[in-house]
């Protein structure tokens, strides 16, 4: 337990470090958040200096970080100038679309993942192994904007079955029946989740086979062996459970990369989620929306690593702390 | 942990290596790539940047003149992709080689130390490592707004040390407590000799494999800041900005976007067999651990 | 590849068609309004709240949800009222000194929400847009109105300092006229963040339905008022991230418009038969900009200070086959700071030619002789500048890649600075770069070119980022600005023209025409070089040709 309270802590103090770095950051880029029309001819830089100080984004750096923390304590994230909007609501739009995407994908990748990592791993140097290691090795080789665009092109261009993009039906009438929503969302999933299955499932493939592997030479388990069980269950009982570890470990450290991933896979696919919203916001120079979005975003990392090594924990106390590391090095 | 593949087996890991089919494959790929992106460009017959006629010459199939058609400018694509290819792996490998002596100056400074000062640099990781480092580098581009090869690289490496900083820490710390360290420092050895003399050698086999995969993951990288127009800057070619220059007309002229894409794919597909390799050579029982 | 032969045959049969569409008369049964026009954009509103929207896809959805007091004619005329059409007020008058105008509201108008239009609403709006507090862009072209008072309830009189040609054009096109109950209580300051900014109440045809930001914008024919109502039921715009993705939605048959093809997408939309491709002219310009001062300072730019180098490199550029590569034919060279559609533009304007070896001979004349590297320097100083570009926009980055290699005919060392629009807007502000590829989309308006090259502009807070400053050429403009007559305006602006392309402090490339894909089933009307969505009341959608997404909200699919 105190273990536990201490990572949060620790997570608290990355949020911070990470929010603050950013604000400094945003910051120091040229460019203005009220600058998305420079072409409109009435707009004078005078005018958005006006506008600046209307919004509280005058000042020093310094003081409106003062500004900036003083309004935090009283949960306000902000205004976001590009969105027109508070942050808070900004997120509160987005961040719901790229859980959906996220879980969907994490939750294929990984079935899929493992099953193909075990699968190898139990015909270790055979015809099956090679051939899904192969597969794997390309998969995780492809550019990830490169692979959105053919999948798009193919599957709502050529073909022509799913749409082009969006996260909904914006025709779809507000009293339609839920099936027909539920219907809706699954068909815009499909293509941004087939993207990201793609890219994710070949390291976590990678990744549970050479765990697999791994356990599979250590002592109990040869005792196990020795003692007569049947290698299928030596592989079920044994091996799969512990090797569990270093898979979810990958799947809690790897969470920025994904998500980094799916800023271009959002991009392409016109998901409306925070990857988007984010690279957006940064372009706009919409300071508070971007810091609203980093500090969401790392949250969000924290807490999975912190859920990713309560689950290992669980699994095997003694190789959870090795393995930490070394899906570091991997991720 | 992998004591077997300290500084003094290098030849085994290499004569492992050559007996690994896939190795082999992945550095002949890899070798050739580098060698005709070394001489290519002396040979090809047109400037990377040359526009050749901007009216009569946009996107001209390939032929015998242009053995890879020609792009949006004019201009000849193989001349490009070869000399692409060099920006590319260049900026790659600089940008590796950064962030991996950041990374491992961190975490052997972080892991020897210990205490206070190990938790605040530990820290500073987690919270490099929580943001995706897409958006860092868009954050930190946007930043710089002008950006020439040697601050991408700059940047690149910047963004990238906090997974190697990591291992290398936890390497240190494991290392710090064994016998011979302990034995090392009975005789007087101070910090810096026990981490070049007793640590580096350790952590050098996994950090080597961490930075040929890294390889493949900055080259994408770039080509995806270059597709998104924020890269390598014109009339400098790289991979990624001659995908992104033929992105768009991908139904109407394959040929520009393919070339580099396929060089791409076959050079990360390389780096990675061959980081495959050099694990596996350097553990070849699966890093085993009690 | 597509050859402009075949291109060509395609935009005419385009325009055609769109002809055809216009003119066919429509059966009894079409007649009956409805349908759905889904309006595909990579753009979103800033917000849509009158006053300080500069985005241009806010001033569409505002021009559909509010109503001006009249509309300008699609010949642009701004001198007096000639062309006008009415608006909110159904007829003006002018006072015998043109120093007041009385408008005479539409008894019938309603506020979407239910309440009448009063004269009130529009002293009100008025003020509005003057206060400093609000910060409107619109205020300074609003400088000459004095104040507005209230005949009756139904007519305004709107009250000037001077009698100006296009006094009435400032007060009817600047301003949309808002409902006072609704923002009274507003804070001025923050308009941004009122409810209205986000869910507007107006009086147009199109009442407000909802905004989900990043999707979907939808807007409904209002159907409450006593006057004539929209003949479609619904209007939707969908957000998408990029160009591209917002042109494949229409092509791939998910929506009905997109307002600007690029040249290479033509054929397609040619060949598809559920669209259309519609040309119309438009009022943007893209140039190169040279900064005239040095970086952020006020002393002489090292090289584009020199008017010699800025004249050598303008003759040094092959606009035909630039504007040809990037636009194929759907734009035309651009020829100064004007468009052809301006009521100001000069059709004869000769600017200077393209000759490669009058500019190098320009070069060498002035001082700056080829080294051994072929590069061109003058007492140590290299021929050498950056271009900054913002890296989204394609036509921008295309055009200083085509220039950077035909400057390096000429010896001169040019390095591209693409950055993100962010950065773009930043450094251009604040005049640091050297030389950048802008774009202005104007209004209307004559006094454009004033904000954006005459001296008054080139202060700090001005938009004229050249820097450039001739009294000769600010005397033209302001005297041609000040005209009654249309003809001597046109006069006294082709003088001033004239000065400003000999002296090159740009290189003025194309103006776009706007190219647009629209579906075969949709019948457009009214539309203004300035608006193409100006007639959308009047769009209709024949009853037998509606197909699934024109039924109304919320009936079955």
């Amino acid at each position: 337990m105190r273990a536990l309270i201490q990572r949060v802590w620790h997570g608290l103090v990355v949020v911070a470090i990470v929010a603050t770095a950013t604000f400094v950051l945003v910051r120091l880029a040229p460019g203005d958040p009220f600058a998305v029309a420079l072409d409109d001819a009435r707009l004078t830089p005078a005018l958005r200096a006006q506008w600046r100080e209307a919004y509280g984004l005058d000042g020093s750096v310094m003081t409106q970080y003062v500004r900036w923390l003083a309004a935090l304590l009283h949960g306000d994230l902000g205004w976001s100038v590009s969105t027109s909007q508070p942050v808070s609501s900004a997120i509160a739009n987005a961040l719901p679309n790229t859980l959906l995407l996220m879980g969907t994908a994490l939750v294929f990748s990984f079935a899929i993942g493992m099953g193909l990592g075990a699968w190898q791993a139990a015909r270790h140097n055979r015809a099956v192994d090679r051939v899904i290691g192969a597969t794997t090795l390309f998969a995780a080789a492809l550019p990830d904007f490169w692979l959105a665009l053919v999948v798009l092109l193919t599957g709502a261009y050529w073909f022509r079955v799913f749409p082009v993009g969006g996260a909904t039906d914006p025709l779809l009438p507000l009293s339609a029946s839920t099936l027909s929503i539920v219907a809706d969302r699954v068909m815009h999933l499909v293509l941004p989740v087939c993207t990201l299955v793609l890219l994710i499932a070949a390291p976590v493939a990678r990744q549970q086979r050479a765990a697999l592997l791994d356990r599979l030479q250590v002592d109990w388990v040869r005792t196990a062996r020795a003692k007569g069980l049947a290698p299928r269950q030596v592989f079920r009982r044994h091996a799969w459970r512990t090797a569990l570890g270093p898979v979810i470990t990958l799947g809690g450290l790897a969470l920025p990369a994904l998500v980094g991933g799916a800023v271009f896979v959002e991009h392409v696919f016109a998901w409306p989620g925070m990857g988007q919203l984010a690279a957006a916001a940064i372009a706009a120079r919409d300071y508070h929306l971007v810091v609203g979005c980093v500090i969401v975003g790392a949250a969000m990392v924290v807490v999975g690593s912190i859920l990713a090594d309560l689950l290992v924990n669980h699994l095997d106390p003694r190789a959870a702390a090795a393995d930490a590391d070394r899906a570091a090095a991997g991720a | 942990m992998q004591s077997e593949a300290a500084i003094g087996d290098w030849r085994l890991v290499i004569h492992r290596l050559r007996r690994d089919a896939r190795s082999v494959a992945a550095a002949s790929v890899l070798l050739s790539v580098v060698l005709v992106v070394l001489i290519g460009p002396a040979l090809s017959p047109y400037q990377p940047f040359e526009q050749l006629d901007i009216t009569n010459l946009v996107h001209a199939r390939p032929s015998a003149l242009h053995l890879l058609g020609t792009d949006a400018y004019s201009r000849d694509v193989l001349s490009r992709v070869l000399s692409g290819g060099r920006i590319s792996l260049a900026v790659a490998l600089s940008a590796v080689f950064i962030e991996t002596v950041i990374g491992v100056l961190w975490g052997l400074t972080a892991g020897l130390a210990g205490g206070r000062t190990d938790r605040v640099m530990m820290r500073c990781v987690d919270a490099g490592m929580s943001v995706p480092r897409v958006l860092l580098l868009l954050a930190l581009l946007a930043a710089i707004s002008q950006v020439p090869v040697w601050l991408l690289v700059l940047v690149l490496g910047l963004s990238g040390w906090f997974g190697i900083a990591r291992l290398v820490r936890a390497e240190a710390r494991l290392t710090q407590a064994s016998d011979f360290v302990l034995a090392a420092r009975a005789l007087g050895a101070g910090p810096v000799r026990v981490a070049w003399g007793h640590v580096l050698p350790h952590v050098l086999g996994p950090v080597l494999v961490w930075s040929t995969l890294a390889i493949g993951q900055v080259i994408v990288l770039e080509a995806g800041l270059s597709w998104l127009g924020i890269g390598v800057q014109p009339p400098q070619a790289s991979w990624g900005n001659i995908i992104g220059d033929g992105a768009e007309f991908i139904a109407s002229a394959p040929w520009v976007s393919l070339a580099p894409g396929f060089c791409l794919v076959a050079v990360v597909l390389a780096v990675s067999a061959l980081g495959d390799g050099l694990r596996d050579a350097l553990a070849p029982r699966q890093l085993p651990r009690t | 590849m597509l050859s402009l032969r075949t291109f060509r045959l395609v935009s005419l049969a385009g325009l055609a068609a769109c002809g055809s569409g216009t003119d066919a008369k429509p059966s009894a049964a079409a007649n009956s309004p409805g349908g759905t026009v889904v309006i595909s954009t990579p753009a979103e509103p800033d917000n849509l709240m009158p006053p300080i929207t500069t985005s241009v896809s806010g001033l569409q959805v505002e021009d559909l949800v509010f109503e001006r007091l009249a509309v300008i004619g699609a010949a642009l005329n701004t001198v007096g009222d000639a062309g006008f059409t009415p608006g909110l007020a159904s007829r003006w008058e002018w006072a015998p000194d043109s120093l007041s105008i009385a408008f005479h509201l539409d008894s019938t108008a309603r506020w979407h929400d239910g309440k009448p239009v009063r004269a009130a609403d529009v002293a009100f709006t008025l003020a509005l847009y003057l206060d400093p507090k609000t910060g409107a862009p619109a205020a300074t072209q609003l400088g000459n109105v004095d104040s507005v008072s209230v005949r009756d309830s139904l007519t305004p009189v709107v009250w000037f300092k001077r009698r100006t040609p296009s006094q009435f054009f400032d007060v009817v096109m600047q301003v949309f006229i808002l409902p006072s109950h609704l923002l009274a209580a507003a804070d001025r300051s923050t308009l941004a963040s009122a409810a209205q900014a986000k869910e507007p109440v107006g009086s147009g045809p199109f009442r407000f339905v909802r905004w989900v930001p990043g999707q979907v914008l939808e807007l409904a024919a209002d159907t409450t008022g006593g006057r004539r109502r929209a003949q479609l039921d619904r209007v939707l715009f969908t957000k998408a991230p990029d160009p591209v993705t917002a042109f494949t939605r229409v092509a791939a048959g998910e929506a009905d418009l997109f307002e600007a093809v690029r040249p290479d997408k033509v054929a397609e939309v040619a060949q598809n038969a559920q669209l259309r491709l519609i040309l119309t002219p438009a009022l943007d310009y893209n140039y190169l900009g040279f900064n005239l001062r040095a970086r952020k300072g006020n002393a002489p730019h090292p090289v584009l200070g020199d008017r010699a180098v800025r004249r050598a490199l303008t003759m040094a550029t092959d606009r035909r086959s630039i504007v040809a590569n990037i636009y194929d034919s759907l734009a035309v060279q651009a020829r100064g700071p004007f468009t052809s559609a301006q009521a100001g533009a000069d059709p004869d304007l000769k600017p200077l030619p393209y000759a490669v070896d009058s500019a190098n001979a320009l070069l060498d004349a002035a001082g700056w002789t080829r080294g051994p590297d072929s590069l061109r320097r003058k007492n140590g100083t290299v021929l050498g500048f950056g271009i900054l570009v913002p890296s989204s926009s394609v036509a921008r980055m295309r055009a200083s890649v085509l220039l950077q290699e035909q400057f390096r005919r000429v010896g001169a060392d040019v390095k591209i600075e693409g950055t993100d629009f962010g950065g773009f807007v930043g450094r251009t502000t604040a005049r640091d770069f050297d030389a950048m590829l802008g774009g202005w989309n104007q209004d209307a308006g004559p006094g454009n070119a004033r904000d954006s090259w005459a001296s008054v502009g080139a202060t700090k807070g001005g938009n004229n980022y050249s820097s450039y400053r001739n009294p000769a050429f600010d005397a033209q403009l302001d005297s041609g600005l000040a005209s009654f007559a249309q003809d001597r305006m046109r006069t006294h602006f082709a003088a001033a023209w004239r000065i400003i392309t000999d002296d090159a402090p740009a290189i003025w490339l194309a103006e776009p025409r706007r190219v647009m894909a629209v579906h075969r089933r949709i019948e457009m009307t009214g539309g203004r070089p300035d608006a193409w969505w100006a007639g959308m009341a009047q769009w209709r959608i024949p009853a037998d040709q509606r197909i699934t997404r024109d039924a109304p909200a919320g009936a079955p699919r």
